[in-house]
């Protein structure tokens, strides 16, 4: 009884139906957090004493890598899940994290790029922390690759699960890297214990935060309840869903 | 909390920072929009799977019939 609802969850109809009703929410509660904290940060957080106004890059930077990082735990975790029990959703899960994992880290690099230019006086340096995010940035595109590359998709999923797993390794690094390696990159302002950063410059970054989580979760269920579409296709319950959308887009044409 | 800036122009030229930070937010802005299109582009490829194959299926209907 205890185990019901990991099989439940392992059903696509059952996770499709779940999660309807909080795709809505989600988006727009994540969207209004990250509007309204963009013009804190840009606006009314005050201008840092070293730095000038060029530190307001920081509410984007710092959101886009955390969950650029989180986003690869959930990667491997659910390509692990995926290998070992065979959970058809939790493959799904993997394969849709990879595009978002990576946008994120596209980001994380471009925003660091730009900051780092007015900061450090250079675009790009080959710092261990920067080093070890290009190198994230390289797992997810080898996942999506490796997804791309098979004609048979539970070949796809095992390979990329393994790819996922064993670049599992680079996440502490990237995390430890600053500590490691005392290169240029700063080491980490906020800690659970002391954060190095003044309150009114850190709440709109821990708000900020909190908004790039919340799209993060919708982005994936997003992805995930397309992909449910795209590989359980030929079942009944799918094509309902198919020709009820198709229903109401000629309700709304006939409208226009 | 108040806003930091005295003039628009000084909000956008931010001391001269304002093309480093502008940038950066448009890049957001530009991510954050191809997240949310992936999925909704595939739930229109799929619709369109599902609606050639009915018409596939029809036609194949119609000339047994």
């Amino acid at each position: 009884m205890a185990w019901q609802w990991f099989n439940r969850l392992g059903s696509p109809k059952w996770f499709y139906e779940k999660t309807s009703a909080w795709m809505p929410w989600l988006l727009t509660l994540s969207l209004l957090i990250i509007v309204g904290c963009s013009l804190w940060a840009l606006g009314f957080a005050p201008m840092d004493a070293k730095q000038g106004n060029s530190y307001r890059i920081m509410y984007l930077h710092v959101p886009a890598s955390i969950v650029a990082m989180a986003a690869y735990y959930v990667m491997a975790v659910a390509g692990a899940i995926g290998l070992i029990w065979k959970m058809k959703l939790s493959s799904m899960v993997m394969k849709v994290a990879a595009p978002i994992g990576a946008t994120l880290t596209v980001l994380a690099l471009f925003t660091g790029a730009v900051w780092g230019k007015p900061t450090w006086g250079a675009w790009w340096v080959w710092d261990a922390r920067i080093t070890s995010v290009l190198i994230l940035l390289f797992l997810y595109l080898g996942v999506i690759a490796l997804q791309e590359a098979f004609v048979d998709q539970e070949m796809a999923d095992k390979a990329s699960a393994i790819l996922s797993l064993v670049g599992t390794v680079n996440i502490p690094i990237i995390y430890k890297s600053v500590d490691w390696w005392f290169t240029l990159h700063q080491p980490a302002s906020i800690k659970m214990t002391s954060s190095t950063i003044a309150p009114e410059m850190l709440y709109p970054l821990l708000a900020m935060i909190v908004g790039f989580y919340m799209f993060f979760c919708w982005a994936l269920l997003a992805a995930t309840r397309s992909e449910i579409l795209q590989r359980e296709f030929k079942t009944k319950w799918v094509q309902k869903i198919l020709m009820a959308d198709v229903a109401s887009k000629q309700a709304t044409g006939q409208e226009a | 909390m108040q806003f930091r800036f005295d003039t628009l122009s000084e909000f956008l030229h931010m001391a001269g920072h304002g093309p480093y930070v502008w940038v950066c937010y448009a890049a957001g802005l530009l991510a954050i929009s191809f997240i949310i299109l992936g999925p909704i582009m595939k739930h229109k490829k799929v619709v369109k799977q599902s609606l050639q194959l009915r018409a596939i299926q029809a036609q194949i209907k119609n000339n047994d019939a």
